[in-house]
């Protein structure tokens, strides 16, 4: 049996039965990582394999001890390093953080430990999550398991290469405006972007702080499930954290699609998007429609103005959160001669890659006096009338259904210096931020270059059991086969 | 030409909740540097705040007592600017939904009103301390966050005052009301009262303002004074030489008695201010406004006032116990503690009139009695002897220690050598007659030394007052006999004399004659003669 | 170009970021080109329409006023590039020449 090949439900499956050991499962994905990263590198940094190892063994005499064990009890996982980890470096793909050894832990992390999860290690992502292909880390792209030639999406690209490349059964990413639904579709594996307030924040490393949100990635719809179950629920260090139980998504798997209503955006399906994408989606619409799911059209009249609406937010509020890192208090400060100012500038300038510089400059335009209320104020402004959209949309249908992205993954270095270009591939995905709602990205089939197509579903703030829902009817009846690749 | 200044200011002011405003850290002043911090205030990674409801409380306090529209919903804004005390890169304040707007403070200068429009109250972080010190090398500093995320109420004012005295005055009745309000402990050394002001002239008799230059980081009155005269002779001397007062930002330098114009680099000349997605808004309903208007403390004025009502205080009186609040409750206690001794049979605790004080030997009781209330022995004159009397104690005897005693707070004296009871007990053995006053002055001396029993002392000392009248007739005619030569002019008509035999039969007595006893004997004395 | 190099230069400045004169022209087009792709935005009626600065709906969530755990002066100084007797050091102002 080749261990690192199994999906969470094949995991959870295997460890209770006692097929297999928590350890054996962990010493396997470690191998894995060991033959493929050199091609992949969607870890920044992989836990010694003794600690590793350690840590599944606990996992284990918990289950012996025990009895019951949680759900995710021996399951190995890997963490975006823009969460942090007490004593485990977390650079969030910055020189600016280059060994920074966080004295606390994310309540997510928190949470997984008290579950008995494995930890793996912390995966590549894009600097400060700002990027759509991972190639903005400051240590090097990760790249596409499925084709090495290709970006694997982002930012969490390294986290959904972790999954996609059986590195980790599971891992976390966080996404502003797509960051784990886009690598996930690129890299034919399941993402969750929860609904606003949904999972804490603390510890996840500011990028906008009103669109962030950590979500789960799995090979497999109950994986995601999962994770964000043992994740999410109000914490008291985050005042955004909705005050709301976390319902029983497990139970919603079995629960299929029939009766659901599903509603297709025409705005979602127009110029920009790519035939074939547009075409796996559209069939599997099909699909869900022959499970029993009622589909019609919805207005998103908004769609055209996301993009333009979430880059003045998403960088209005990264130009303040990254004012943190100034080389006073930890991470990396330039030698210079000169004074304060002088420090200031030299630590950022060498310290940020330049899509973060950008976005900075970009944002602290958006927010500076003259320009404020032209450019920051408006977009949000507009955001009211696409969270309205949303509203609209969700008194008539239980769920949104569009591509992930425009296009399959594409290559490196192909969008690197159109920054427009790049900004323009989440399409698709920022208006969820924007609205506060939940979605998610689902392979829905595999392009006529083999590259995975991801679907996109997304349904009304705290109604990720609805999502789950659908998301498991789809994938049961579609019964894509999971895509390991070989080097 | 004369000219007017035009002045108004913002208030800082530390407030006294135990933790910080947006993370548990503890709000304490001091302490070896960067240890009362967490992840949160020292701005780590992906850290977020979580706001105190007390630093709110706190705030709606200050803005009721000053008359302020509170907000029905308030909340929080990022002000963004670089500085190594300010971990974040930006402060979490206030700025378009602050805690209350309007408000006013009426100042009484001089027999007259003057009032003082408030603009805003908002509650916000404070920053770090940045120590310009020797030790950290030529072009470094060092820098302490234990006060990073202390919460500070600040007080926009209107720029109503026109005078330094008018601003004086403000100042220190604004610092009175939030002591008072028990929001902020007001002690000026450790910069938990901290001051800016905008300054301006105008030609006397004009409506139209000046340009307006900024003094910052004032964190005493005399240095606002100070500052506020430098400034409006600068300011004087620029327009009289037919310059232009030009708008910028200056710093207060204490040492140097002069404000610097703040560098350009240092200043950031745009905040950028959005709402800080980080928190949500806080909904000021009326059940906690309701709540907090019950548990306001008694303002200076009211218990100015109060004191001359219950008291049966002089105006000038009342205003000294009540300037500050430590000398008020002291002096409370110091009554309460003397009706205790004189009536101790009175189970006052149970009546439910009189409560012990807190824990806190000057914490305000949580209830208080009405002194004109309570049955006290004696005819109705006895009653304003007692509260006068502990009066002229406190303000007297007390005041001129703790002066003479040079940096001894009253609060550090009422917790250990003097607490208001042992002051009654002194007060006590005056009233009652067992000491005459230069002997009660003795033995409050020795009290504060001591800590024997005021009984113990009084013996020890051997201060009793000699009243009786044997003992002090054969005094009187022992100085009478050694003094015939005053006896003859005193009866000639020298009736001054009166007050040399007095002083002979107080010394001859070693001080302890009663000296209304012995006055009587001496007079009869001289007459019978 | 409604951006001109002294506005990028000036942002710059308040975000604390150097740039040659290049790169500033660089990013001066660039900035350019996406604020142009943001003008769409204007055509969009927003009077009377509230910003949506905080997506959730709730409101008052407050402590209660407790002291927590605090970092040790070690844990707290341990990432600091530059520490002195339980300080950060950080670099100070030079006179102005």
């Amino acid at each position: 049996m080749r261990l690192h090949e199994l999906t969470y439900t094949e995991v959870r499956k295997g460890l209770s039965a006692r097929e297999f050991s928590a350890r054996e499962l962990a010493a396997a994905v470690l191998d894995r990582i060991e033959s493929v990263e050199p091609s992949v590198r969607a870890y920044l940094r992989v836990r010694g394999r003794d600690e590793v190892l350690a840590d599944a063994a606990s996992a284990d005499r918990a289950r012996d001890t025990g009895g019951a064990a949680g759900p995710l009890a021996g399951v190995p996982v890997a963490i975006k390093d823009n969460i942090v980890t007490r004593g485990l470096v977390t650079t969030a793909g910055s020189r600016i953080l280059e060994g920074f050894v966080p004295p606390y832990d994310a309540t997510a992390v928190e949470r997984l430990r008290g579950a008995h999860a494995v930890i793996v290690g912390k995966t590549n992502l894009d600097e400060f999550a700002m990027g759509s292909s991972s190639e903005n880390s400051a240590f090097g792209p990760t790249r596409n398991p499925h084709d090495l030639s290709r970006v694997p999406g982002g930012s969490s690209g390294g986290s959904a290469a972790a999954v996609a490349a059986g590195e980790a059964v599971l891992s976390l990413g966080s996404d502003t405006g797509g960051s784990v639904r886009q690598p996930a579709g690129f890299c034919g594996v399941v993402g969750v972007k929860p609904t606003y307030g949904r999972v804490s924040r603390y510890g996840l490393i500011a990028f906008a702080s009103s669109l962030d949100q950590i979500g789960p990635i799995a090979a497999d719809v109950e994986g995601a499930a999962a994770l964000l179950s043992a994740v999410a629920g109000p914490d008291p260090r985050d005042s955004t954290t909705a005050a709301l139980a976390v319902p029983d998504f497990a139970s919603a798997l079995d629960e299929g699609a029939r009766g659901v209503t599903i509603g297709l955006p025409a705005e979602c399906f127009g110029a920009g998007l790519d035939a074939e994408v547009g075409e796996a989606v559209l069939s599997a619409v099909d699909l869900l429609k022959r499970e029993g799911a009622l589909v019609r059209s919805v207005s998103l009249p908004h769609t055209g103005h996301g993009i333009a609406t979430y880059y003045l937010v998403a960088d209005a509020e990264a130009s303040s959160n990254l004012a943190r890192y100034d080389g006073m208090k930890y991470g990396r400060r330039a030698p210079v001669e000169g004074d304060l100012v002088d420090s200031y500038s030299a630590t950022r300038s060498g310290g940020f890659g330049s899509e973060v510089r950008r976005r900075i400059m970009l944002g602290t335009f958006a927010l500076s006096a003259g320009y404020r209320d032209e450019y920051y104020v408006r977009a949000q402004r507009v955001r009211t009338l696409i969270a309205r959209d949303y509203a609209r949309a969700f008194g008539e249908v239980d769920a949104i259904v569009t591509p992930t992205s425009p296009t399959t993954a594409f290559r490196l270095g192909e969008r690197i210096d159109d920054p427009l270009a790049m900004y323009l591939s989440d399409v698709y995905t920022t208006q969820a931020n924007l609205a506060g709602v939940a979605a998610m990205s689902l392979p829905c089939g595999l392009s006529a270059q083999g590259l995975p197509i991801g679907l996109q579903i997304t349904v009304d703030a705290f109604r990720e059991r609805d999502m789950f829902r659908i998301a498991r009817a789809f994938e049961r009846a579609v019964g894509l086969p999971r895509l390991i690749p070989e080097f | 030409m004369e000219f007017e200044p035009v002045i108004g200011f913002e208030v800082h002011a530390q407030l006294t909740t135990r933790s910080k405003i947006f993370c548990s850290s503890a709000n304490e002043p001091g302490g070896p540097p960067n240890t009362r911090v967490c992840p949160v205030c020292l701005g780590m990674p992906g850290v977020l705040p979580v706001l105190n409801e007390r630093a709110v409380d706190l705030g709606i306090l200050v803005a009721l007592a000053l008359d302020a529209d509170v907000a029905g919903r308030m909340g929080f804004a990022r002000k963004n600017y670089f500085y190594p005390d300010l971990p974040k890169g930006y402060q979490i304040t206030q700025f378009a939904e602050p805690l209350a707007t309007g408000g006013h403070v009426d100042l009484e200068i001089d027999g007259a009103t003057t009032r003082v429009g408030i603009r805003q109250i908002h509650i916000e972080e404070d920053a770090g301390k940045t120590i310009h010190a020797a030790t950290a090398g030529e072009g470094a500093s060092l820098v302490d966050m234990n006060r990073c995320g202390v919460p500070l109420v600040e007080i926009v004012t209107r720029p109503d005052v026109r005078s330094i005295d008018t601003a004086d005055a403000l100042l220190t009745k604004l610092r009175r009301i939030l002591v008072f309000l028990g929001v902020a402990t007001g002690r000026m050394h450790e910069g938990s009262l901290r001051f800016d002001t905008n300054v301006s002239l105008r030609p006397a008799g004009e409506e139209a303002l000046g340009t307006a230059t900024e003094i910052k980081n004032m964190n005493s009155f005399r240095a606002v004074r100070r500052a506020l005269a430098f400034e409006i002779e600068r300011q004087a001397r620029v327009l009289a030489s037919g310059g232009e007062v030009v708008h910028e930002t200056l710093l207060w330098d204490e040492d140097g008695d002069r404000a610097i114009p703040m560098r350009s680099k240092e200043i950031a000349s745009d905040y950028r201010y959005f709402p800080e997605p980080d928190l949500v808004d806080v909904v000021i309903d009326r059940e906690r406004l309701e709540r907090l208007r019950g548990a306001m403390p008694e303002l200076p004025d009211a218990m100015r006032d109060r004191f001359v009502d219950e008291y049966g205080l002089a105006r000038c009186d009342a205003d000294v116990l009540t300037a500050e609040l430590d000398t008020a409750l002291y002096y409370e206690a110091t009554v309460r503690e003397l009706v205790r001794l004189l009536r101790p049979e009175l189970d006052l605790a149970s009546a439910g009139r009189v409560l012990a004080p807190s824990a806190d030997v000057l914490g305000p009781p949580s209830a208080r009695v009405d002194f004109r209330l309570l049955p006290l022995p004696g005819e109705a004159g006895a009653r304003g002897e007692i509260s006068k009397t502990a009066a002229n104690w406190v303000v007297g005897k007390l005041a001129a220690w703790l002066n003479a005693a040079d940096g001894i707070a009253l609060r550090d004296l009422a917790g250990a050598a003097m607490p208001p009871s042992r002051l009654a007990r002194v007060i006590l053995s005056r009233l009652d007659g067992t000491l005459n006053e230069p002997a009660a002055k003795r033995l409050f001396e020795a009290a504060v030394e001591s800590e024997d029993a005021i009984d113990a002392l009084i013996e020890r000392l051997d201060l009793a007052q000699v009243s009786d009248e044997g003992t002090l007739g054969e005094v009187v005619g022992a100085v009478l006999e050694e003094h015939p030569g005053e006896v003859a002019r005193y009866r000639s008509g020298e009736g001054k004399l009166l007050g040399h035999f007095m002083g002979l039969v107080m010394k001859a007595t070693n001080g302890k004659a009663d000296p209304e006893v012995a006055r009587a004997i001496l007079e009869a004395s001289l007459e019978d003669r | 170009m409604p951006v001109t190099i002294d506005d990028v230069r000036h942002v710059a400045t308040l975000a604390r970021l150097a740039f040659s004169d290049e790169e500033l022209e660089g990013f001066t087009s660039e900035m350019n080109a996406i604020l142009a792709h943001f003008e769409r935005l204007r055509e969009i009626r927003v009077e009377g329409v509230e910003p949506a600065y905080r997506i959730l709906r709730r409101t008052n969530v407050l402590r209660e006023d407790e002291i927590g755990e605090a970092l040790s002066q070690e844990d707290a100084l341990a990432n600091a590039p530059d520490q002195d007797g339980g300080f950060f050091r950080v670099p100070g102002f030079l006179p102005e020449s």
